[in-house]
């Protein structure tokens, strides 16, 4: 007798009760108004559109902010980068009928070698919240764990918040930054927005995107710094840049910096197969494994008579400890799918308990981690004879930075975007995080496939 | 249009975690957000699941600021069921008519455990959705959902003894 569907539907019919709303009847108008009245939008919007048809529907809803919108028509303040941190930004747009940009001055201010660095303050609506610190990065023909086109290069900067308060609005990071050309009758595809690069696995590179920092960031105790690259056309390199800071709400830029005169392009850099990190400290040569474990006592003396289970559906054999439970079939999910020190039951079909440490799956399609991800370790290993990853990583450093989840992806059709064998756990899920990846390692180790 | 399409989507997915009372706020809140971000998504066909994760991480960021503006309502207040409710749920007033055996274990789930709740079987959404609004991992959404199915089934339990206890 399983009285569990019947409760669970009573339950469910509950929360839908509860949480049915019907929205107010002013709620669309009041919608419109409100993006209509926010703040100004940045010039490099428009050059979006083309890539962004959803952008444009939005801005036929507000094109009252549209019409502040002046590609270099908004005075800009003082060529010194630093904004007086006594003086309110101005919030309303004041666009003159002549493009006046400023002339970024080479000097002291400038950013021209890399290491070069400068600070300059952090300002809103109501003055300076902080100070930024910026460091000129390299000139790059190209990375080679992404793909940068071969008629662009990279201009990189390393930037570093230090808060005094929040900011208003709330919002800050990457979107406040981008390049233009200083000379406002040269054609090219400017002002341009920093660029994220996608790549799988990531890890080759420890530094981390700018992103940006909604309100919910506790910049008091949150490292606000990364990396932005600006994705530049080589033709372009043969004219003056500069970097400009126009943090959200303020009606022209608060900071404009020379960062580039005129030069040969780096050579570009064509993207390469992905290579693997250094192994981690922490993993051994086992004898009773193909490859290095990382170490632990408690995990091998789980292992010391292991159990065995097979997944008919994705055809592989795992050992995994005796003192350990997996799964039978359950809804879409095949059997030998996970593993856990903690006897469970599946309360719904398919769905793992929150007892599960460790799980893994058959997918399909190309992987990727992007935006904030940390790695904390990211190496090359064999598994049955197939290429695979193992890496441990916090996909959002910002959020919980005590966060691990720890992988291992295998290729099973040697392409990232066909069939992945990707496994793992995590903090979350395990109780016992480290004998986790550990006991994780062996059954790795232990992977047989059919064929 | 952008807003018109996606609006009721948006204030629902607020009132779920929210309550009905400031889902209009927080859901202004949300397209002004995606509206000042917009340039920062590269990628248009994400825009739904980019807006729904914009507008949970404000009624997130809401509901933190609601709890840090006072502290929740005593469970032991026995002096009407709304009184019962934390503070968390005052916005969920009408959960206590809907029904006076699970409101207050509805009302006694963590934000976390209720969130993931309204949006699984208050909204339909599936628990990879649920996860991605939330920015949480699918195990994760698992286990919060478990968590909060073990405490209101256990408050349906209860009734279900009791019941029986008074009807031979």
């Amino acid at each position: 007798m399983n009285e569990r569907p019947e409760m669970d539907e009573q339950i469910a019919a509950f929360v839908r009760e509860t949480v049915h709303a019907e929205p107010p009847p002013d709620l669309l108008p009041s919608l419109l108004d409100a993006v209509d009245n926010a703040p100004p939008q940045r010039p490099w919007y428009a050059g979006l559109l083309p890539a962004l048809p959803g952008a444009a529907v939005v801005v036929l809803a507000v094109g009252a902010v549209l019409l502040l919108w002046r590609p270099w028509g908004l005075a800009e303040p003082s060529p010194s980068p630093t904004p007086s941190p006594t003086a309110t930004p101005s919030v309303t747009a004041s666009p003159t009928d002549e493009p006046t940009p400023s002339s970024p001055t080479p000097g002291a201010d400038a950013l021209l070698e890399p290491g070069d660095s400068i600070e300059l303050a952090a300002v809103d609506q109501q003055g300076e919240w902080g100070r930024i610190r910026i460091e000129r990065g390299e000139d790059l023909g190209g990375y080679s764990d992404a793909d940068v086109p071969s008629d662009r290069f990279i201009i990189e900067f390393l930037i570093d918040y230090e808060a005094d308060r929040l900011p208003d609005p709330e919002q800050f990071g990457e979107p406040d930054w981008w390049l233009r050309l200083t000379d406002p009758d040269a054609d090219g595809p400017f002002p341009i927005t920093p660029t994220r690069f996608d790549r799988f696995p990531i890890g080759f590179r420890p530094e981390l995107p700018l992103s940006t920092f909604p309100g919910a960031v506790d910049i008091f105790t949150t490292a606000i710094e990364g990396r932005i690259a600006f994705d530049v056309p080589r033709d372009a390199a043969g004219l003056e840049l500069a970097l400009v800071y126009w943090p959200a709400g303020l009606a022209q830029p608060a900071a404009t910096v020379l960062v580039r005169e005129p030069g040969d392009p780096p050579e570009h850099v064509a993207m390469e197969e992905p290579r693997a990190a250094p192994a981690p400290p922490g993993y051994v040569e086992h004898p009773d494994f193909p490859i290095t474990v990382i170490e632990s006592e408690g995990a091998d003396d789980l292992f010391s008579n292991p159990d065995t289970c097979t997944n008919p559906v994705d055809g592989y054999t795992v050992s995994f400890p005796d003192d350990w439970y997996t799964n039978t079939e359950t809804g879409d999910v095949p059997a030998c799918s996970w593993f856990t020190p903690a006897f469970f039951e599946v309360a719904q079909p398919g769905e793992a308990p929150g007892e599960i440490w460790i799980s893994m799956a058959v997918m399909d399609g190309a992987l990727s981690y992007i935006g904030t991800t940390q790695f904390y370790s990211d190496e090359e290993v064999t598994v049955d004879g197939l290429q695979a990853r193992r890496m441990e990583y916090n996909p959002n450093p910002n959020g919980n930075p005590e966060y691990r989840r720890y992988h291992y992806v295998i290729q099973l059709e040697g392409a990232l975007d066909a069939l992945n064998f990707v496994a793992g756990t995590d903090t979350d899920m395990a109780d016992d995080y480290e004998l986790a990846r550990a006991v994780f390692d062996r059954i790795m180790a232990s992977l047989e496939f059919d064929q | 249009m952008l807003v018109e399409r996606h609006a009721t989507e948006m204030y629902r997915l607020a009132a779920a975690i929210v309550g009905p009372v400031d889902a209009s706020d927080v859901t202004q809140e949300a397209f002004v957000t995606a509206w000042q971000r917009l340039p920062t998504l590269r990628k248009p066909d994400a825009f739904p699941a980019w807006a729904r994760r914009i507008c949970a991480n404000r009624a997130k960021n809401w509901l933190r600021s609601r709890s840090a503006r006072g502290p929740a309502v005593s469970l032991d207040a026995d002096d009407d069921l709304a009184a019962r409710l934390p503070d968390r749920t005052a916005n969920f007033q009408h959960a206590v008519e809907a029904s006076a055996t699970l409101a207050p274990a509805y009302g006694s789930l963590t934000d976390d455990q209720r969130t993931v709740l309204a949006l699984h079987y208050g909204l339909g959404y599936s628990l990879a959705e649920t996860a991605d609004a939330l920015g949480i991992r699918v195990g994760t959404a698992k286990s919060r959902l478990n968590a909060a199915l073990e405490v209101m089934r256990g408050v349906v339990l209860a009734d279900q003894g009791a019941s029986s206890e008074v009807t031979p």
